[in-house]
């Protein structure tokens, strides 16, 4: 009983002390960790508020309801099909081997990913492809019991067969173009894949197109553009944050055979 | 109050190196701690030895937990070795942190090296901090400078035994 109460009666006031001496340093540490991240922070805030930018966020889809969209592909290649997965279409034999992917490498999270997108609320109605083997692969895969895909063998048979609202580009350069305006033209909203055209006569063509059916929404798929980056550097640039900007040069790199579009030929083609 | 048959200098060497690595630690935990946008995806993902392990645990259903362990490890193991408790499993634990951070980013010949302060050939400051607490661990640099004494009441006082 004496031992238990005896612990500050043998030892020294130095002895404790020297005991307690790390919970300081502990405190000064701690303390200085926590001010510098903060301060860091806190200094990031203060420029961006300071020089007013603001991280813009890409503006959110608009309501999913109505009717869907109906929608024509022209042109289902490597890119066409890339697209109708981004608006939640996959065909069976992409979701075949991404099953069988995911199944043997848990960190293939692609099927996942794309079975966890939005509903975008539309519907493939027709395709127009030249390659039996591409425009059979959208009717099969595509189509459902109440919406059967059906297929065009010319784009302008396609856009003024009145069942589509939209049409998605995706064909060789120099298509991009006479597509486009005839879509247009036929009074169905155009996503065309860039570049927009293959001349410059071209473009002014395209421009009075879409300019003279107002009601007709027209894209062309840069998409880095609707990205939060690029909508916070087109921000600082419209405020002259740094002031006037009289050149801008970028480069991009794509050495290989899939930068250079250099693909197999399918041995049906 | 010495315990031991160490001089005083042995002593206050041990434990201003016990000092010195908690101070490490402890700074980095809480930078991480304070820092939401940290994590060390990018420093797992980027290993340059047993890849598909440190790429496994930097997956998306992984890296929170490491993030979260990996602050609290260093933090306990900042304080233990600081305020002197527990000293031999914190000396355990960061032993084992750096022993990850060292095989993610071994100096190996032949691997990719990454940004660094020093030149570095098999050894670097991870493998030396490595080493100085295995000696933390050997040493009994508990028995001054440390609550540990508190609880280590017995040990400290053979002679009233």
């Amino acid at each position: 009983m004496k031992n238990e109460d005896s612990i500050f009666n043998r030892w020294s006031r130095r002895d404790m002390l020297k005991s307690l001496a790390g919970i300081p340093v502990l405190g000064t540490v701690w303390f200085a960790g926590a001010k510098l991240t903060g301060s860091a922070m806190q200094e990031k805030e203060f420029l961006l508020e300071t020089l007013n930018i603001k991280a813009a966020a890409p503006p959110a889809s608009g309501p999913m309801s109505g009717a869907p969209v109906r929608l024509g592909i022209i042109g289902f290649g490597i890119r066409g099909e890339q697209l109708c997965r981004a608006l939640g279409f996959a065909t069976k034999e992409w979701l075949a081997s991404m099953k069988e992917s995911s199944e043997n490498n848990p960190n293939d999270t692609r099927l996942k990913e794309f079975l966890d997108q939005e509903n975008l609320n539309l519907k493939i109605t027709a395709v127009c492809d030249v390659f039996d083997v591409n425009a059979d692969r959208v009717i099969n895969s595509f189509s459902t019991p109440e919406n059967k895909v059906t297929r065009y063998t010319t784009h302008k048979e396609l856009v003024a067969s009145g069942q589509v609202d939209a049409v998605i580009i995706a064909t060789p350069d120099h298509w991009h173009a006479p597509m486009a305006i005839d879509a247009i033209n036929a009074g169905v909203h155009v996503y065309v894949e860039k570049p927009m055209t293959h001349s410059i006569s071209e473009t002014y063509a395209l421009r009075d197109a879409v300019r003279s059916n107002d009601k007709i929404v027209f894209q062309v798929g840069h998409q880095h553009r609707q990205t939060q980056s690029f909508l916070t550097a087109m921000d600082i640039i419209n405020k002259k944050t740094l002031g006037h900007i009289s050149l801008i040069t970028t480069n991009t790199n794509r050495n290989d055979d899939n930068g250079a579009w250099q693909y197999d030929i399918h041995e049906k083609a | 109050m010495k315990s031991n048959e160490f001089s005083s200098g042995q002593n206050n060497s041990l434990i201003l190196l016990r000092i010195l690595i908690g101070w490490h630690f402890l700074y980095e935990g809480v930078l991480k701690l304070y820092n939401p946008a940290w994590t060390s995806k990018g420093y797992l993902l980027s290993a340059s030895f047993f890849k598909p392990f440190f790429v496994w645990i930097s997956g998306d259903s992984m890296i929170g937990v490491v993030d979260t362990l990996n602050i609290v490890g260093l933090i306990a193991v900042g304080v233990g070795l600081l305020v002197g408790f527990k000293i031999k499993w914190a000396s355990v634990g960061g032993i084992l942190l750096l022993a990850m951070y060292y095989l993610a980013h071994p100096p190996f010949p032949g691997l990719e090296q990454g940004p660094a302060e020093g030149s570095y050939w098999i050894v670097n400051k991870n493998l030396i901090e490595l080493a100085a607490l295995l000696v933390l661990y050997q040493f009994p640099v508990y028995t001054s400078f440390g609550i540990e004494r508190f609880f280590n009441r017995k040990k400290a006082e053979p002679a009233n035994g």
